[in-house]
Protein backbone atom coordinates (compact mmCIF):
# COMPACT_ATOMS: atom_id res chain seq x y z
CA UNK A 1 0.00 0.00 0.00
CA UNK A 2 1.50 3.31 -0.75
CA UNK A 3 2.04 5.95 1.68
CA UNK A 4 1.74 9.44 2.42
CA UNK A 5 4.22 10.81 4.85
CA UNK A 6 3.23 14.87 5.04
CA UNK A 7 6.10 16.95 5.66
CA UNK A 8 7.79 20.07 6.14
CA UNK A 9 9.57 22.35 3.26
CA UNK A 10 12.53 20.93 4.43
CA UNK A 11 11.32 17.46 4.24
CA UNK A 12 10.61 16.36 7.67
CA UNK A 13 7.82 14.53 8.22
CA UNK A 14 4.92 17.08 9.80
CA UNK A 15 4.09 14.59 13.26
CA UNK A 16 7.99 14.71 14.02
CA UNK A 17 8.24 19.01 13.42
CA UNK A 18 4.85 18.88 15.27
CA UNK A 19 6.16 16.67 18.27
CA UNK A 20 9.70 18.15 18.42
CA UNK A 21 7.71 21.71 18.82
CA UNK A 22 5.11 20.75 21.52
CA UNK A 23 8.18 18.94 23.53
CA UNK A 24 10.14 22.31 23.16
CA UNK A 25 7.28 23.95 24.72
CA UNK A 26 6.74 21.61 27.36
CA UNK A 27 10.19 20.76 28.21
CA UNK A 28 10.38 17.15 26.58
CA UNK A 29 13.07 15.33 25.82
CA UNK A 30 11.66 13.87 22.35
CA UNK A 31 14.42 12.85 20.95
CA UNK A 32 18.10 10.19 22.52
CA UNK A 33 21.04 9.41 21.62
CA UNK A 34 22.42 6.68 23.04
CA UNK A 35 26.17 5.87 22.84
CA UNK A 36 26.32 2.65 23.34
CA UNK A 37 30.00 1.76 23.54
CA UNK A 38 33.30 3.85 22.92
CA UNK A 39 34.66 0.88 21.36
CA UNK A 40 35.09 0.88 17.05
CA UNK A 41 36.75 -1.76 14.87
CA UNK A 42 37.55 1.38 12.45
CA UNK A 43 40.36 3.37 13.52
CA UNK A 44 39.34 6.24 11.11
CA UNK A 45 41.92 9.19 10.86
CA UNK A 46 39.14 12.10 11.34
CA UNK A 47 37.25 10.35 14.13
CA UNK A 48 37.53 10.65 17.94
CA UNK A 49 36.87 7.20 18.41
CA UNK A 50 39.48 4.91 18.79
CA UNK A 51 40.71 1.25 20.16
CA UNK A 52 38.08 -1.63 19.96
CA UNK A 53 38.92 -3.02 23.65
CA UNK A 54 37.79 -1.16 26.16
CA UNK A 55 35.43 -2.28 28.91
CA UNK A 56 31.58 -1.75 28.60
CA UNK A 57 30.82 1.01 31.20
CA UNK A 58 27.04 0.64 31.19
CA UNK A 59 25.71 -3.03 31.03
CA UNK A 60 22.38 -4.20 29.35
CA UNK A 61 20.37 -3.65 31.65
CA UNK A 62 21.42 0.02 32.59
CA UNK A 63 20.55 0.78 29.03
CA UNK A 64 16.89 -1.14 28.48
CA UNK A 65 16.38 1.09 31.99
CA UNK A 66 17.52 4.14 30.97
CA UNK A 67 15.48 3.55 27.59
CA UNK A 68 12.57 3.15 29.68
CA UNK A 69 13.17 5.91 31.56
CA UNK A 70 13.86 8.36 29.08
CA UNK A 71 10.08 7.20 27.17
CA UNK A 72 8.11 7.47 29.94
CA UNK A 73 9.45 10.98 30.37
CA UNK A 74 8.56 11.19 26.08
CA UNK A 75 11.11 10.13 23.92
CA UNK A 76 9.59 9.02 20.96
CA UNK A 77 12.97 9.25 18.48
CA UNK A 78 16.34 7.14 19.53
CA UNK A 79 19.64 7.58 17.81
CA UNK A 80 22.14 4.15 18.61
CA UNK A 81 25.47 4.87 18.03
CA UNK A 82 29.09 4.54 19.42
CA UNK A 83 31.73 3.68 18.85
CA UNK A 84 30.07 1.47 16.09
CA UNK A 85 27.18 -0.13 18.16
CA UNK A 86 27.39 -3.97 16.69
CA UNK A 87 30.03 -4.61 18.91
CA UNK A 88 28.39 -4.90 21.77
CA UNK A 89 27.65 -8.44 22.16
CA UNK A 90 24.67 -7.74 24.21
CA UNK A 91 23.26 -5.04 20.65
CA UNK A 92 20.03 -7.75 19.99
CA UNK A 93 18.76 -7.91 23.84
CA UNK A 94 19.16 -3.77 24.66
CA UNK A 95 17.75 -3.55 20.98
CA UNK A 96 14.41 -5.78 21.01
CA UNK A 97 13.86 -4.14 24.80
CA UNK A 98 14.14 -1.11 23.12
CA UNK A 99 11.72 -1.23 19.83
CA UNK A 100 9.56 -3.41 22.12
CA UNK A 101 8.49 0.46 24.12
CA UNK A 102 7.56 1.57 20.98
CA UNK A 103 10.46 3.83 20.42
CA UNK A 104 11.58 5.30 16.32
CA UNK A 105 15.01 3.52 16.35
CA UNK A 106 17.56 4.54 14.07
CA UNK A 107 21.41 2.88 13.88
CA UNK A 108 24.35 4.76 13.23
CA UNK A 109 26.77 2.14 11.66
CA UNK A 110 29.75 1.56 9.60
CA UNK A 111 28.30 -1.18 8.01
CA UNK A 112 31.03 -3.94 8.33
CA UNK A 113 29.50 -6.12 11.27
CA UNK A 114 26.19 -7.02 10.11
CA UNK A 115 26.61 -10.56 9.17
CA UNK A 116 24.08 -12.88 8.14
CA UNK A 117 22.12 -13.74 11.44
CA UNK A 118 22.32 -9.56 12.39
CA UNK A 119 21.09 -9.15 8.94
CA UNK A 120 17.92 -11.63 9.27
CA UNK A 121 17.25 -10.21 13.10
CA UNK A 122 17.00 -6.46 11.39
CA UNK A 123 14.82 -7.60 9.22
CA UNK A 124 12.60 -9.35 11.69
CA UNK A 125 12.78 -5.91 13.91
CA UNK A 126 13.13 -3.06 11.39
CA UNK A 127 14.50 -0.11 12.23
CA UNK A 128 13.20 3.29 11.31
CA UNK A 129 16.41 3.85 9.40
CA UNK A 130 19.84 2.61 9.35
CA UNK A 131 22.65 5.48 8.61
CA UNK A 132 25.67 3.41 7.33
CA UNK A 133 29.06 5.44 6.56
CA UNK A 134 30.53 4.78 3.41
CA UNK A 135 33.75 6.01 2.54
CA UNK A 136 34.46 4.79 -0.88
CA UNK A 137 33.98 2.24 -2.77
CA UNK A 138 37.32 0.55 -3.10
CA UNK A 139 39.81 -1.08 -0.47
CA UNK A 140 42.66 0.96 -0.72
CA UNK A 141 40.58 3.82 0.14
CA UNK A 142 39.00 2.03 3.45
CA UNK A 143 42.15 0.86 4.22
CA UNK A 144 43.90 3.96 4.08
CA UNK A 145 41.34 5.73 6.01
CA UNK A 146 39.69 3.19 8.57
CA UNK A 147 42.64 0.64 8.27
CA UNK A 148 40.24 -2.08 7.17
CA UNK A 149 39.81 -3.32 3.83
CA UNK A 150 35.77 -3.63 3.96
CA UNK A 151 34.14 -1.40 1.34
CA UNK A 152 32.36 -5.08 -0.23
CA UNK A 153 30.79 -5.95 2.81
CA UNK A 154 29.84 -2.41 3.69
CA UNK A 155 28.36 -2.06 0.15
CA UNK A 156 26.79 -5.70 0.55
CA UNK A 157 25.15 -4.62 3.68
CA UNK A 158 23.75 -1.36 2.41
CA UNK A 159 21.91 -3.13 -0.85
CA UNK A 160 20.58 -5.90 1.07
CA UNK A 161 19.22 -3.82 3.84
CA UNK A 162 17.51 -1.66 1.24
CA UNK A 163 16.44 -4.43 -0.51
CA UNK A 164 14.70 -5.68 2.69
CA UNK A 165 12.35 -2.40 2.73
CA UNK A 166 14.78 -1.16 5.70
CA UNK A 167 15.32 2.61 5.48
CA UNK A 168 19.19 3.17 4.87
CA UNK A 169 20.84 6.67 4.64
CA UNK A 170 24.51 6.69 3.39
CA UNK A 171 26.24 8.96 5.09
CA UNK A 172 29.76 10.05 3.43
CA UNK A 173 32.37 11.53 5.17
CA UNK A 174 34.36 13.20 2.75
CA UNK A 175 38.46 13.76 3.72
CA UNK A 176 41.24 14.05 1.96
CA UNK A 177 41.80 10.55 2.15
CA UNK A 178 38.64 9.79 -0.09
CA UNK A 179 37.58 12.72 -1.82
CA UNK A 180 38.74 10.44 -4.75
CA UNK A 181 36.03 8.47 -3.97
CA UNK A 182 32.87 10.99 -4.27
CA UNK A 183 31.60 10.52 -7.75
CA UNK A 184 32.21 6.80 -6.95
CA UNK A 185 29.77 7.13 -3.72
CA UNK A 186 27.13 9.39 -5.43
CA UNK A 187 27.16 6.89 -7.75
CA UNK A 188 26.48 3.58 -5.74
CA UNK A 189 23.88 5.76 -3.98
CA UNK A 190 22.31 5.92 -7.63
CA UNK A 191 22.35 2.85 -8.42
CA UNK A 192 20.76 1.49 -5.23
CA UNK A 193 18.34 3.96 -4.66
CA UNK A 194 19.61 5.00 -0.97
CA UNK A 195 20.18 8.56 -0.38
CA UNK A 196 23.52 9.91 0.20
CA UNK A 197 24.44 12.60 2.57
CA UNK A 198 28.01 13.91 2.55
CA UNK A 199 29.90 16.27 4.62
CA UNK A 200 33.32 18.00 3.64
CA UNK A 201 33.04 19.64 7.41
CA UNK A 202 35.02 17.52 9.96
CA UNK A 203 34.88 18.27 13.56
CA UNK A 204 38.26 18.98 15.29
CA UNK A 205 38.35 15.35 17.62
CA UNK A 206 38.13 17.26 20.68
CA UNK A 207 36.58 15.01 22.71
CA UNK A 208 39.68 12.96 23.01
CA UNK A 209 41.78 15.95 23.49
CA UNK A 210 40.93 19.73 24.19
CA UNK A 211 44.27 20.76 22.63
CA UNK A 212 42.86 20.10 19.56
CA UNK A 213 40.11 22.87 19.42
CA UNK A 214 40.89 23.90 15.53
CA UNK A 215 43.12 21.20 14.59
CA UNK A 216 42.51 18.28 12.72
CA UNK A 217 45.38 16.10 11.27
CA UNK A 218 42.49 14.38 8.70
CA UNK A 219 40.48 16.95 7.46
CA UNK A 220 40.60 19.85 4.37
CA UNK A 221 41.55 23.35 4.66
CA UNK A 222 39.05 25.39 4.22
CA UNK A 223 39.34 26.65 1.06
CA UNK A 224 39.19 22.71 -0.12
CA UNK A 225 36.51 21.41 2.55
CA UNK A 226 34.19 24.28 0.31
CA UNK A 227 35.44 23.09 -2.94
CA UNK A 228 34.84 19.42 -2.71
CA UNK A 229 31.19 20.21 -1.00
CA UNK A 230 30.51 21.49 -4.24
CA UNK A 231 31.84 18.93 -5.79
CA UNK A 232 29.28 16.93 -3.91
CA UNK A 233 26.58 18.97 -4.94
CA UNK A 234 27.05 18.23 -8.59
CA UNK A 235 26.53 14.76 -8.07
CA UNK A 236 22.76 15.14 -7.10
CA UNK A 237 22.20 18.75 -7.92
CA UNK A 238 21.52 20.00 -11.61
CA UNK A 239 22.89 23.49 -12.79
CA UNK A 240 19.51 25.18 -12.54
CA UNK A 241 19.55 24.22 -8.62
CA UNK A 242 23.11 25.26 -7.63
CA UNK A 243 22.44 28.60 -9.10
CA UNK A 244 19.26 28.58 -6.97
CA UNK A 245 21.16 27.41 -4.21
CA UNK A 246 23.09 30.28 -2.40
CA UNK A 247 20.65 30.10 0.76
CA UNK A 248 22.01 26.58 1.42
CA UNK A 249 24.06 25.83 4.12
CA UNK A 250 26.84 24.14 3.91
CA UNK A 251 25.83 21.33 5.54
CA UNK A 252 21.90 21.98 4.17
CA UNK A 253 21.13 18.04 4.47
CA UNK A 254 22.40 18.11 8.29
CA UNK A 255 19.92 16.26 10.89
CA UNK A 256 20.82 18.93 12.74
CA UNK A 257 17.71 20.91 11.65
CA UNK A 258 18.69 24.97 12.13
CA UNK A 259 15.92 27.50 13.73
CA UNK A 260 16.63 31.33 14.20
CA UNK A 261 17.43 32.51 17.35
CA UNK A 262 20.12 34.18 19.27
CA UNK A 263 20.54 31.10 21.33
CA UNK A 264 21.66 27.43 19.81
CA UNK A 265 19.86 27.02 16.42
CA UNK A 266 19.16 23.14 16.61
CA UNK A 267 17.13 20.62 19.14
CA UNK A 268 20.13 19.73 21.13
CA UNK A 269 18.96 20.55 24.89
CA UNK A 270 15.78 21.48 23.98
CA UNK A 271 14.12 18.58 22.94
CA UNK A 272 17.02 16.25 22.28
CA UNK A 273 19.71 14.90 24.62
CA UNK A 274 22.90 12.69 24.12
CA UNK A 275 24.06 9.81 26.89
CA UNK A 276 27.80 8.86 26.43
CA UNK A 277 28.97 5.78 26.37
CA UNK A 278 29.66 6.00 30.97
CA UNK A 279 26.39 7.83 31.23
CA UNK A 280 26.88 11.19 31.12
CA UNK A 281 23.81 13.24 29.35
CA UNK A 282 24.96 16.34 26.93
CA UNK A 283 22.52 17.92 24.64
CA UNK A 284 24.75 17.05 21.97
CA UNK A 285 27.41 14.07 21.55
CA UNK A 286 29.95 16.79 20.20
CA UNK A 287 30.07 18.87 23.14
CA UNK A 288 33.99 18.35 24.23
CA UNK A 289 31.63 18.53 28.46
CA UNK A 290 31.41 16.57 31.36
CA UNK A 291 27.79 16.68 31.46
CA UNK A 292 25.62 15.28 33.85
CA UNK A 293 26.06 11.78 35.28
CA UNK A 294 22.57 9.95 34.90
CA UNK A 295 23.40 7.38 37.55
CA UNK A 296 24.37 10.04 40.25
CA UNK A 297 21.70 12.43 39.48
CA UNK A 298 18.81 10.74 37.85
CA UNK A 299 17.39 11.20 34.51
CA UNK A 300 14.98 14.37 35.27
CA UNK A 301 17.41 16.04 36.75
CA UNK A 302 19.96 15.31 34.03
CA UNK A 303 18.06 16.52 31.79
CA UNK A 304 17.07 19.47 33.90
CA UNK A 305 20.29 20.62 33.99
CA UNK A 306 21.23 19.78 30.40
CA UNK A 307 18.08 22.27 29.39
CA UNK A 308 19.33 24.62 31.74
CA UNK A 309 23.10 24.45 30.53
CA UNK A 310 21.87 25.06 26.83
CA UNK A 311 19.94 28.12 27.85
CA UNK A 312 23.02 29.68 29.13
CA UNK A 313 25.31 29.49 25.80
CA UNK A 314 25.72 32.14 22.91
CA UNK A 315 26.43 32.06 19.90
CA UNK A 316 29.25 34.60 18.45
CA UNK A 317 27.61 38.09 18.10
CA UNK A 318 29.49 38.24 14.79
CA UNK A 319 27.00 35.52 13.43
CA UNK A 320 23.74 37.87 14.46
CA UNK A 321 24.18 39.85 11.63
CA UNK A 322 26.21 37.97 9.65
CA UNK A 323 25.13 37.94 5.56
CA UNK A 324 25.74 34.26 5.02
CA UNK A 325 23.99 33.54 8.47
CA UNK A 326 21.31 31.38 6.54
CA UNK A 327 23.64 29.23 4.77
CA UNK A 328 26.27 28.40 7.22
CA UNK A 329 25.66 25.20 9.34
CA UNK A 330 28.34 26.75 12.17
CA UNK A 331 26.61 25.75 15.79
CA UNK A 332 27.30 25.54 19.12
CA UNK A 333 29.24 22.34 19.25
CA UNK A 334 31.02 23.11 16.17
CA UNK A 335 32.09 26.35 17.31
CA UNK A 336 32.86 25.53 20.68
CA UNK A 337 35.40 22.50 18.43
CA UNK A 338 37.19 25.16 16.61
CA UNK A 339 37.60 27.63 19.23
CA UNK A 340 37.16 26.37 22.58
CA UNK A 341 34.41 28.79 23.42
CA UNK A 342 31.02 28.82 21.62
CA UNK A 343 30.89 32.89 21.34
CA UNK A 344 34.22 33.08 19.41
CA UNK A 345 33.73 33.37 15.29
CA UNK A 346 34.83 30.20 13.95
CA UNK A 347 36.85 31.16 11.08
CA UNK A 348 37.20 27.85 9.54
CA UNK A 349 33.71 27.64 9.24
CA UNK A 350 33.42 30.93 7.81
CA UNK A 351 36.01 30.39 5.46
CA UNK A 352 34.60 27.58 4.27
CA UNK A 353 30.87 29.24 4.21
CA UNK A 354 32.47 32.18 2.14
CA UNK A 355 34.11 30.60 -0.28
CA UNK A 356 31.15 27.73 -1.10
CA UNK A 357 28.69 30.36 -2.27
CA UNK A 358 31.60 32.42 -3.93
CA UNK A 359 32.40 29.45 -5.93
CA UNK A 360 28.89 28.47 -6.59
CA UNK A 361 27.87 31.87 -7.52
CA UNK A 362 31.25 31.86 -9.83
CA UNK A 363 30.41 29.08 -11.57
CA UNK A 364 27.16 28.85 -11.42
CA UNK A 365 25.51 32.55 -11.97
CA UNK A 366 21.92 33.03 -10.83
CA UNK A 367 19.63 33.21 -13.43
CA UNK A 368 17.78 36.04 -14.35
CA UNK A 369 13.93 34.65 -14.34
CA UNK A 370 12.87 36.81 -17.82
CA UNK A 371 9.22 36.10 -17.03
CA UNK A 372 9.29 37.37 -13.38
CA UNK A 373 11.20 40.30 -14.58
CA UNK A 374 8.33 41.01 -17.32
CA UNK A 375 5.68 40.94 -14.22
CA UNK B 1 -11.80 -8.18 16.31
CA UNK B 2 -8.04 -8.93 17.45
CA UNK B 3 -5.60 -6.61 17.28
CA UNK B 4 -1.70 -6.48 15.49
CA UNK B 5 -0.06 -7.63 18.55
CA UNK B 6 3.56 -5.44 16.76
CA UNK B 7 2.03 -2.53 17.38
CA UNK B 8 2.38 -0.47 20.37
CA UNK B 9 -0.13 2.60 21.66
CA UNK B 10 1.93 5.49 23.31
CA UNK B 11 0.91 8.64 24.62
CA UNK B 12 3.28 11.83 24.24
CA UNK B 13 2.15 15.34 25.71
CA UNK B 14 -1.57 13.99 25.05
CA UNK B 15 -0.76 13.04 21.19
CA UNK B 16 -1.95 9.40 20.72
CA UNK B 17 0.10 7.29 18.09
CA UNK B 18 0.26 4.01 16.82
CA UNK B 19 3.81 2.64 16.74
CA UNK B 20 4.02 -0.70 14.03
CA UNK B 21 6.89 -2.57 15.61
CA UNK B 22 8.49 -6.00 14.34
CA UNK B 23 7.92 -7.39 10.44
CA UNK B 24 4.75 -5.13 10.65
CA UNK B 25 7.39 -1.91 10.48
CA UNK B 26 8.63 -3.47 7.17
CA UNK B 27 4.98 -2.19 5.39
CA UNK B 28 4.32 0.52 7.21
CA UNK B 29 7.60 2.70 8.56
CA UNK B 30 6.91 5.30 11.18
CA UNK B 31 3.58 6.13 13.08
CA UNK B 32 0.19 6.37 12.86
CA UNK B 33 -1.13 9.51 14.49
CA UNK B 34 -4.48 9.00 16.28
CA UNK B 35 -7.00 11.18 17.82
CA UNK B 36 -7.40 10.78 21.87
CA UNK B 37 -11.25 9.20 20.82
CA UNK B 38 -8.68 6.72 18.47
CA UNK B 39 -6.66 5.96 21.69
CA UNK B 40 -9.70 5.24 23.82
CA UNK B 41 -11.32 2.63 20.92
CA UNK B 42 -7.58 0.88 20.31
CA UNK B 43 -7.38 0.46 24.43
CA UNK B 44 -10.84 -1.12 24.45
CA UNK B 45 -10.25 -3.37 21.28
CA UNK B 46 -7.07 -4.11 22.84
CA UNK B 47 -8.94 -4.99 26.33
CA UNK B 48 -11.31 -7.01 24.12
CA UNK B 49 -14.16 -4.95 23.97
CA UNK B 50 -16.74 -5.65 20.79
CA UNK B 51 -17.93 -3.02 19.28
CA UNK B 52 -21.35 -3.00 20.43
CA UNK B 53 -19.24 -2.31 24.30
CA UNK B 54 -17.25 0.54 22.36
CA UNK B 55 -20.44 2.16 21.31
CA UNK B 56 -21.66 2.00 24.47
CA UNK B 57 -18.92 3.48 26.50
CA UNK B 58 -18.23 5.81 24.14
CA UNK B 59 -21.87 7.17 24.43
CA UNK B 60 -21.71 7.31 28.14
CA UNK B 61 -18.73 9.66 27.62
CA UNK B 62 -19.31 11.75 24.30
CA UNK B 63 -22.36 13.98 23.82
CA UNK B 64 -22.83 12.58 20.14
CA UNK B 65 -25.80 10.97 17.76
CA UNK B 66 -25.01 7.39 17.78
CA UNK B 67 -25.60 6.95 14.08
CA UNK B 68 -22.51 9.58 13.64
CA UNK B 69 -20.69 7.76 16.03
CA UNK B 70 -21.51 4.31 14.53
CA UNK B 71 -20.40 5.74 11.00
CA UNK B 72 -16.95 7.35 12.84
CA UNK B 73 -16.29 3.80 14.68
CA UNK B 74 -16.68 2.26 11.09
CA UNK B 75 -14.54 4.80 9.60
CA UNK B 76 -11.54 4.16 12.05
CA UNK B 77 -11.81 0.10 12.20
CA UNK B 78 -11.79 0.66 8.27
CA UNK B 79 -8.53 2.74 8.98
CA UNK B 80 -6.92 0.20 11.19
CA UNK B 81 -7.89 -3.03 8.65
CA UNK B 82 -6.66 -1.34 5.35
CA UNK B 83 -2.97 -0.66 7.65
CA UNK B 84 -3.20 -4.29 9.12
CA UNK B 85 -3.36 -2.61 12.39
CA UNK B 86 -6.25 -5.34 13.46
CA UNK B 87 -6.90 -8.13 12.32
CA UNK B 88 -10.30 -9.98 11.80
Amino acid sequence: MEQTVRTTPSGEPLWSSFIHAKGAALGLPIAGNFELTSNCNFNCKMCYIHGDNHKEALSTEDWINLGKTARDAGMVFLLLTGGEPFLRKDFKEIYAALIEMGLLISINTNGSLIDDDMFAFLVKHPPLRMNISLYGCNDTVYQELCGKPVSDVVKHNIRRLHNAGIGVKINASVTPYNASEIEEIYAFGKETGVHVQATTYMFPPVRICSEQYGCSQARFTAEEAAAYMLKCREQYMTAEQLSNSSGLSVDEDSDCVAEEGEHMRCRAGRTAFWVTWDGRMLPCGMFPYEGYKIADMGFKAAWDAVRAFTETIRMPKECTGCAHKNRCSACAASVIAETGSASVRPDYICRMTEILNKLTTEKYPKQEDDQNADQ
Amino acid sequence: MLINKNVVHREIAGEHILVPVGETALRYSGIFSITEVGAKIWEMLRDGKDIPDITAALLETYDVEKDVLEKDIDDFLQMLRENELILE
